[in-house]
């Protein structure tokens, strides 16, 4: 995890992005971009501008205990605090108008490239596996002046991804770890005391479920796999290595929670 | 106030029985180690007759009595020889059923319990029978094939509780 280059990187992004920024010409566009936390709002000249920084809680690992293999560490959880603050000369609406135009665009360059590749060579070299925004928060000691200040919190997503390769697509990347399940089912031997003596091979399964966001050429490429019943191919990446399965899929369910992404889940089942 | 038997104290348990099968070509009881079942069933064969004032009696003719056991099919149930001379294989019974003229394999069992109870723990069932129904399966479901023989009881030896195993 590099602070340092994922913040020039976000900075990268915003000064990139046109809707955004275009270096002063335009009024209300941002003017500058900073890296690190504002010292004093009021004293920078070029506003509208953008602070980049860490959040006061770095990352979050959520894990409650340590690893021995670097790589089951897989993801980590860190986030970076963008600091907007946006400033007019003639009325405090224009003043909050302008912060939410600033706002929105933030948003909409967000969600254009959520996982941060280089601008110079969109696609290439992301540095996030995901990110969102959160918690927008409004500067009280700014809040209804001619200078305006929120605080936006960028949630990403570092590290190693689970990723499948399946029905065309590559590097799908899996919102759970996979769920895989290898089981031979047995039968007891026991002698004529009954004590269990052996156990004999009466059949095996394999198969896994993995989840993913809902997109719809995805999900609709599977569905010609799935009703092809074809035996095809699938690829599972994860941390520790990649392993590539043979097999049918016979299972794709989607739902999630009201105010959750739509998310599909997949059956696999692995053939030997 | 009658007296009680039939207690928990004297119950015999499957995990403690076993059967013997006598190999009449080497005098030795093999003991399957892998029984499943084990029934042993007394048929009484009758004959009724009514008085001319309707009062009936029956009158013991025979018995069809039956045994019927189910093992796990193991390798040793079977003789490698070509003229089967152990008695107690499959391969034996076949031999006989199967030639010319056939023959009615017939084999000497033991049934033997032993109980909880604290003396003569022990109940053996034995008598000679023949083999009329061999059943080899390999079933889906199940990890190890399966042999069901029965057949019926010709006569019967002795069925008694006594203190030590055979």
């Amino acid at each position: 995890m590099d602070n340092n280059k994922n913040i020039q990187r976000i900075i990268d992004r915003i000064e990139a992005y046109g809707p955004l920024y275009d270096n002063g010409v335009t009024v209300g566009k941002v003017r500058k971009v900073i890296f690190g936390k504002p010292v004093s709002k009021e004293s920078i000249k070029q506003k509208p501008a953008i602070y980049v920084t860490t959040s006061d809680a770095i990352q979050n690992t959520r894990y409650n205990f340590g690893f021995s293999n670097p790589n089951t560490q897989g993801q980590i959880s860190v986030s970076y605090e963008i600091t907007i603050v946006a400033a007019v000369k003639d009325k405090i609406v224009n003043s909050e108008k302008q912060l939410y135009d600033i706002l929105m665009n933030l948003r909409d360059m967000i969600s254009a490239d959520p996982r941060f590749s280089d601008p110079l060579s969109p696609g290439t070299d992301q540095i996030f596996t995901r990110s969102v925004i959160n918690e927008p928060k409004w500067d009280p000691k700014f809040k209804g002046q001619l200078i305006n200040s929120v605080s936006v919190t960028l949630l990403c997503q570092i590290g190693s991804v689970f990723t499948l390769d399946i029905a065309g697509f590559t590097g799908i990347s899996l919102i759970s770890k996979p769920i895989e399940r290898e089981v031979e089912q047995t039968e007891n031997i026991y002698n004529t005391a009954r004590i269990r003596e052996g156990v004999s091979p009466i059949s095996e399964t394999h198969s896994f479920f993995a989840e993913m966001e809902y997109i719809e050429a995805q999900v609709a490429a599977m569905r010609t796999q799935k009703r092809n019943r074809a035996v095809i191919s699938a690829t599972l990446t994860r941390p520790s290595g990649t392993t590539i399965y043979s097999g049918k899929l016979v299972e794709i369910s989607n739902g999630a929670s009201y105010d959750q992404f739509e998310t599909v889940t997949i059956l696999f089942e692995v053939i030997h | 106030m009658p007296t009680t038997f039939n207690q928990n104290a004297d119950l015999v348990e499957n995990y403690k029985g076993h059967i013997e099968i006598l190999d009449t070509n080497d005098s030795i009881w093999y003991k399957p180690d892998k029984l499943l079942d084990w029934i042993v069933s007394t048929i009484v064969d009758t004959e009724k007759h009514y008085s001319t004032d309707g009062k009936k009696k029956k009158t013991i003719t025979g018995n069809s009595s039956v045994y019927e056991l189910r093992l796990k099919r193991t390798a040793d149930l079977y003789d490698p020889l070509t003229l089967p001379l152990q008695t107690k294989t499959i391969s034996y019974w076949k031999s006989l059923i199967y030639g010319i003229p056939p023959a009615l394999p017939t084999i000497t069992l033991r049934g033997v319990s032993q109980s909880n109870a604290t003396s003569n723990k022990f109940v053996v069932d034995e008598f000679v029978a023949t083999v009329e129904n061999i059943d080899e399966s390999r079933d889906e479901g199940k990890g190890v094939e399966e042999v069901i023989v029965s057949g019926e009881i010709i006569s019967h030896t002795s069925n008694k509780r006594q203190a030590s195993a055979p």
